[in-house]
């Protein structure tokens, strides 16, 4: 058995955790709620284990490292940060609606991790541009604020769908102004985590490559989502917009994250384009 | 003309109107390659494009005059819009009389009328606990026979609003003065000699106060041919006199007076003694023959000669390579290329070239930018900054209590800060649970 196997099994309970977090919502029942929640408590354990198992192994490998290091690594670890995401809301947020959202999310990103052949699994050693004491704290801080923006994003479709919403099951989510408060208070979260997540990267790459700011394909990307979310802020700080135009600017700043992500990668070339 | 310049500036619109702008363009240089070789653009994007690419500078868009100036609209807008609010946030934070008047208890953002029965004491000691649970300890004023309470908590946190937007022009400031007082380039070193000269990014060269010598360059690989590390072993010299050795890794910089030099790229500056083994196809039989570049060496059980012509450090990107030359009496000479441990067959041979010894030349980004602590300086201040903003909320509640017949009238006004509807849960709660006690 090895951390890739602990993979597949999470995904599978991912799944499930999302169609019961859809039942919870659809028949409004707590104990479906309850019970998806225990599921993906179970699901997080196995992930959380293949995250552990997969660092012990590298060591066993002698070219220990924590796995944040390639994209296989970067997606189980953006998964996991959804499902932290996901445990963190329900201190504020009850309702299956967000488990929903963040678990879908969270099954997709490993199932492409874990049956996509082009998805490389095997763990590799560091190269030298990665050893470093940053990549840590700038991996983490980046995945974290990215799963706080895919939940802003499910909440800004959400509030789109749920204002054209005339009866039906749709009506029976949450009011408008939910949505709009849960993206405005994720969005800040994720503002905050991108802005950590900029700065180390650019502390680190002041090390690594002599300059803190480059304009490579990656960077630039950051700093328009970071803009774009700047941009979110402000309008509804400052200008006090609310409602329909925010919803669609938490839409288009995740598709900016996404860009950033896999974009960069898979159509433009750069520095980054080792994850 | 002058107030309607000065409101543009300050305008939150043009906030807006700027991260929109700044963001957009910030794509096209994503799309557009940065810094070929102007007469490249026609060939790759076409002349029309070439044309709005020179014309607008998007060869080097992030360094254009457009884009700068926009970087420095956005800067006055910061500071015009921050300044601006500076008085009334200052008033805020130092007034002393924050009872207010009597219209807060309409214009607030929650406001709340009850009736309390109890004497006015009792009252005002329940609006007290009201207060505490909600804010913070409360002041006290009477006039026209009425009691007025209030209570605030993080005054100060909308400093960090200021201290955002203080940080990003600090940040502005830093890379405009690393522009302008920096430089970066790249330095070759072959081992063995020494440098003083720096190929500057933007073409040119630069000549350093200091030389750096190379004393060694190492490669070493891990079991599946990824690269472990790349090290530089380096000295400086000052006036011919040596300074200081040290070791320059990636992720290892070297630092000396306000230079930094990092590790970038290596190559193979020059190759001598290759080891090439001939293995007669027929019986088996291996020699190994240390060669130079063009001497020849007869290949055993023959009458042919075989000797290396050219070294190349990267044939067709499999890795380093011999030129062979077989010289076969009676016939044209054979010449075929021959990969480090790919070996080639020729003749009743077989022809592996095994190893080399080679000069190494390191490669090192170097640079020096005094913009650089600025741009420290405003990571700390925007990540202090977003703890007050985050950590804590501004939030004010007033009480005033009117005694009537049967006690008093109270009224409350709060303005939360953030999350008003958790706030309003809480506080009607609190009401519910110490009022009707
Ligand atoms: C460039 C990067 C900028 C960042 C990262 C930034 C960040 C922020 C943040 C996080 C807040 C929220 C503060 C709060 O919750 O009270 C804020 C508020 C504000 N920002 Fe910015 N800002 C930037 C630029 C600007 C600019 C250029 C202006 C000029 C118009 C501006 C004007 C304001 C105003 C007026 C507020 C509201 C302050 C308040 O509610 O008291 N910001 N900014």
């Amino acid at each position: 058995m090895d951390d890739t196997f602990l993979i597949s099994l999470a995904t599978f309970v991912y799944f499930a955790v999302a169609l019961l977090f859809v039942i919870a919502v659809a028949f409004e029942n707590r104990r479906a709620e309850r019970f998806a929640l225990s599921v993906a408590v179970a699901g997080f354990t196995l992930h959380t284990g293949s995250i552990l198992m997969r660092w012990l192994l590298s060591y066993r490998l002698g070219i220990g490292h924590a796995p944040l290091s390639n994209f296989y690594e970067s997606l189980v670890f953006f998964s996991w940060s959804l499902v932290v995401v996901l445990f963190v809301s329900r201190r504020r947020y009850r309702g299956g609606l967000i488990g929903a959202i963040l678990s879908l999310f969270a099954f997709l990103l490993l199932a492409y991790a874990s049956l996509s052949g082009k998805v490389d699994a095997r763990i590799q050693p560091l190269i030298p541009a990665l050893q470093s004491n940053w990549l840590i704290s700038h991996v983490i801080s980046a995945f974290l604020a990215y799963a706080c923006f895919a939940l802003s994003f499910g909440a800004g479709v959400l509030y789109l769908v749920r204002k054209k919403a005339r009866g039906g099951l749709v009506s029976r989510l949450p009011s408008t102004e939910f949505f709009d408060e849960l993206a405005y208070r994720t969005i800040s979260i994720g503002f905050l985590l991108l802005t950590l997540g900029i700065i180390t990267g650019a502390v680190w790459a002041d090390t690594a490559w002599g300059r803190y700011w480059g304009w490579d394909p990656k960077e630039t990307w950051s700093l328009i989502t970071w803009m774009l979310y700047g941009a979110y802020l402000h309008a509804r700080l400052v200008k006090g917009w609310r409602g329909t135009a925010t919803a669609v600017i938490s839409i288009v700043g995740f598709i900016a994250v996404i860009f950033t992500y896999l974009g960069v990668n898979y159509i433009l070339a750069g520095l980054h384009s080792y994850l | 003309m002058m107030r309607i310049l000065y409101k543009s500036l300050a305008s939150a619109k043009l906030t807006l109107f700027l991260f929109i702008t700044l963001a957009v363009s910030s794509i096209f240089g994503t799309l557009v390659q940065q810094g070929l070789p102007r007469e490249r653009y026609a060939e790759v994007y076409g002349p029309g494009p070439a044309a709005l690419i020179e014309l607008f500078h998007i060869f080097d868009l992030y360094h254009s005059w457009w884009f700068v100036g926009l970087l420095l609209l956005l800067a006055v807008n910061i500071t015009v819009c921050t300044a601006r609010r500076i008085p009334a946030l200052f008033r805020q934070i130092r007034s002393r009389n924050r009872n207010g008047d009597d219209g807060i208890f309409r214009s607030a953002p929650i406001t709340r009328t009850l009736e309390s029965h109890g004497s006015v004491d009792e009252v005002e000691k329940k609006a007290r606990t009201l207060l505490r649970s909600l804010a913070g300890e409360p002041v006290h004023a009477a006039r026209d026979g009425k009691i007025y309470l209030f209570a605030e908590r993080g005054r100060y946190t909308r400093l960090g609003m200021v201290a955002i937007h203080a940080s990003i022009l600090l940040i502005l400031a830093g890379g405009l003065i690393g522009s302008i007082g920096g430089f970066s380039g790249q330095m070759r070193i072959n081992e063995g000699a020494s440098s003083q000269t720096v190929a500057l990014s933007g073409g040119g060269t630069r000549l350093l106060p200091v030389a750096l010598a190379c004393n060694d360059f190492s490669v070493t690989f891990y079991e599946n041919g990824m690269p472990r590390e790349y090290r530089s072993d380096v000295t400086v010299l000052e006036g011919g006199k040596k300074i200081l050795s040290a070791t320059i890794r990636v992720n290892e910089p070297l630092k000396y007076k306000g230079l930094k030099f990092c590790q970038a790229t290596y190559g193979i500056a020059e190759a001598s003694g290759f080891t090439v083994v001939m293995r007669d196809a027929a019986t088996g039989k291996e020699s190994p023959v240390s060669l130079k570049l063009m001497k020849k060496v007869p290949v055993p059980g023959t009458e042919t000669f075989f000797a290396a012509a050219r070294f190349a450090p990267d044939f067709q990107g499999r890795g380093p390579a011999l030129l062979g030359v077989l010289l076969q009496p009676g016939k044209p000479h054979d010449i075929f290329w021959i990969p480090r441990d790919q070996p080639v067959k020729r003749g009743g041979h077989i022809f592996a070239f095994t190893d080399f010894t080679a000069r190494f030349y390191t490669g090192l980004q170097v640079g020096s930018d005094p913009g650089v602590p600025l741009v420290w300086a405003g990571f700390l201040l925007i990540l202090a900054g977003f703890a007050a903003v985050f950590l804590e909320v501004h939030r004010r509640v007033w009480i005033r209590i009117a005694p009537s017949a049967e006690g008093g009238e109270v009224l409350i006004a709060a303005d939360p800060g953030n999350n008003r509807k958790g706030f309003e849960e809480r506080l009607d709660k609190a009401f519910r649970t110490i009022f009707a006690a």
